[in-house]
């Protein structure tokens, strides 16, 4: 048997079915990447992401039975996450509370701060300002390199909808970027 | 609620019964000669091939009449073009003239065809998994392994019935058709090896004695040679 | 010199935004497992299924029929296998379950029914299932999905290509 890490996404799942956490690991390693980058891009607080990346992969692997086969399993876990943090920016709404300065992006955190590009700092921060309806759109298509018709699957919108979102929550981002000052694009 | 309990009650006492009226109607081997004879769409020199090698492969035991002649109805109802069906079933029927076991390769067309796949693409996959057949049935065969003969493995002997040794030969060229696809590398003999001998071991239809007696008895370059012929055959497909 | 399109300086700023916290990911996959061992060993994996049988039988009449029905159910089915789908002949009952909500129809086809459609019966949540009684051995199969489309089985015991990169399921009985 080959490991883990060579074997196919099929019969990593396949393993993951019957009961192989292992594996399940092993998907974790493939795709958290990708799943905290929706996850931060949305939330824009690292605790909230890492929580909302942690919760996904758990309901994933409860609902494993459920997932079709005629989808992308990398649709499937964006789907999961994003509801997610869908769900945590509604119930933000309802309670206010404190953050934790060092985890806000672009907080005082020097340590945070030095590992950041500057560049990475400020879109973090610009996103974080933007409609939260637009921002999964934003972070699906220019994180994880989605098509329209993808993050209309995952999002649960149609086409139309997913460019009006782009198109909405680039300009948002621009009128952020521009009030800051930030320049260097075209 | 006790309605259904008597009724789940009921069903399982009769789920037994059931099983007596299923009869079906046998199949005889003059049932699949008249198919080939009058309904079959092929030239006569392939008519006369076809019967000759199902007779054959009747009288050896290699397939039942039934299989056959579901078999032949539904190459005949294809659609695809009259020489390309000729094409299919006189490589069965080679098989079948050369003591091949044919059930894979039947099952191959079967798949090919329920997939859509064209014909021509069906007719090169089991040309391709005839000659490994063949190379595994030759391999086995110098080593004494042939039906009707008696295996002698430890203290305990074996006769080999003509079902089994069709199993065994297809467990094998299966799985080196198998190793090779999935892109590992034919030159490393002994997972060559190891992959066939698994293949054995998890098929329950293969007695564990037969497993024992592949084990010792062939060489890992030897099912290393045939890997890589096939390996070198699916790269001229390609 | 150029400056980057808007789209190009979004996409390399969220890159560098996520990437610079990806240290928060480490040990993930550890805290992942660690929940999900622990919700398994909290539930019992069986603890639904058996606790109606924990009850004593005496406090439930209609258990004890249902049970007695269960077990002549499981009789009824070993001795005709009539119950769960078409008979194969001699063998053991296998079942073919798989989970497609959306599917109009799922069929399995495959070496134990010379790649002919066996119809998966809906049941709830769109789990498809059918039983077949097949004889010990190697078998490839694979599901259509809506008369169509070729899937594996993701419970498969392993995975082989077929006709160029498709892929077969198989299954040991």
């Amino acid at each position: 048997m080959p490991a883990k890490g060579q074997m196919e996404e099929l019969e990593l799942l396949r393993l993951s079915l019957a009961g192989d956490l292992e594996a399940w690991g092993e998907i974790v390693t493939r795709y958290k990447r990708a799943v905290f980058g929706i996850a931060l891009g949305v939330l824009g607080n690292v605790a909230d992401a890492e929580d909302a990346t942690q919760d996904a992969f758990i309901r994933a692997y409860k609902n494993l039975r459920r997932y079709d086969l005629t989808r992308r399993f990398s649709t499937w876990i964006f789907t999961i996450v994003s509801n997610i943090c869908k769900n945590r920016l509604r119930r933000a709404r309802f309670s206010t509370r404190l953050e934790d300065e060092s985890q806000v992006p672009g907080g005082a955190d020097p340590a945070i701060a030095a590992v950041e590009e500057e560049r990475g700092r400020l879109i973090k921060e610009a996103l974080n300002e933007v409609s939260p309806k637009y921002r999964a759109a934003l972070v699906l298509r220019y994180y994880n390199d989605l098509d329209y018709k993808e993050i209309g699957q995952i999002l649960g919108l149609p086409e139309g909808t997913v460019k009006t979102h782009l198109h909405r929550g680039k300009a948002e981002l621009r009128r952020i970027l521009e009030k800051k000052g930030v320049k260097g694009y075209e | 609620m006790r309605g259904i309990l008597l009724t789940v009650l009921l069903l399982a006492l009769l789920a037994p019964v059931g099983l007596l009226a299923e009869q079906q109607p046998q199949v005889t081997a003059q049932d699949v000669y008249d198919y080939i004879n009058y309904t079959l769409e092929v030239s006569a020199q392939t008519r006369a091939v076809l019967l000759q090698a199902f007779h054959k492969g009747f009288e050896e035991g290699a397939l039942a009449p039934e299989r056959a002649l579901s078999f032949l109805r539904r190459v005949n109802a294809s659609g695809a073009p009259i020489e390309l069906r000729e094409q299919v079933l006189l490589t069965i029927a080679d098989a079948l003239l050369k003591s091949v076991p044919v059930e894979m390769l039947l099952s191959k067309v079967e798949e090919g065809l329920a997939k859509g796949r064209p014909m021509d693409e069906i007719l090169a996959e089991i040309q391709e998994r005839k000659l490994t057949l063949e190379g595994v049935k030759a391999l086995f065969e110098s080593k004494g392994f042939r039906a009707g003969i008696e295996l002698q493995i430890g203290s305990a002997t074996l006769t080999l019935s003509v079902e089994l040794t069709g199993l065994v030969i297809t467990d094998v060229a299966g799985a080196l058709e198998d190793y090779v696809r999935s892109g590992k590398d034919p030159t490393d003999s002994f997972a060559v090896y190891q992959e066939v001998l698994l293949r054995l071991q998890r098929d329950r239809s293969i007695p564990p004695m037969l497993t024992e007696w592949v084990g010792a008895n062939i060489r890992p370059e030897e099912l290393g040679r045939i890997a890589q012929e096939i390996a070198a055959r699916l790269r001229e497909m390609r | 010199m150029n400056e980057p399109k808007f789209d190009d300086y979004l996409r390399e700023g969220l890159r560098q935004g996520v990437e610079g916290q990806l240290h928060h990911l480490e040990g993930l996959e550890e805290r992942v497992l660690e929940k999900l061992a622990e919700r398994a060993l909290r539930r019992g994996r069986w603890s639904k299924l058996w606790r109606p049988f924990l009850i004593p039988v005496a406090r439930r009449p209609a258990l004890a029929l249902a049970t007695t029905a269960a077990v002549f159910l499981i009789i009824g089915l070993f001795l005709g296998m009539g119950l769960g789908g078409p008979s194969l002949g001699g063998g053991k009952g296998v079942w073919f379950v798989v989970a497609y909500p959306e599917a109009q129809s799922v069929t399995v086809a495959g070496d134990f029914n010379s790649w002919t459609d066996t119809p998966l019966k809906r049941g709830k949540d769109g789990i498809w299932t059918v039983r077949l009684d097949l004889k010990p051995g190697r078998y490839e199969y694979s599901f259509k999905i809506n008369g169509e489309k070729w899937v594996p089985d993701p419970r498969a015991d392993e995975y082989v290509k077929t006709y160029g990169e498709q892929l077969n399921s198989v299954i040991y009985v």
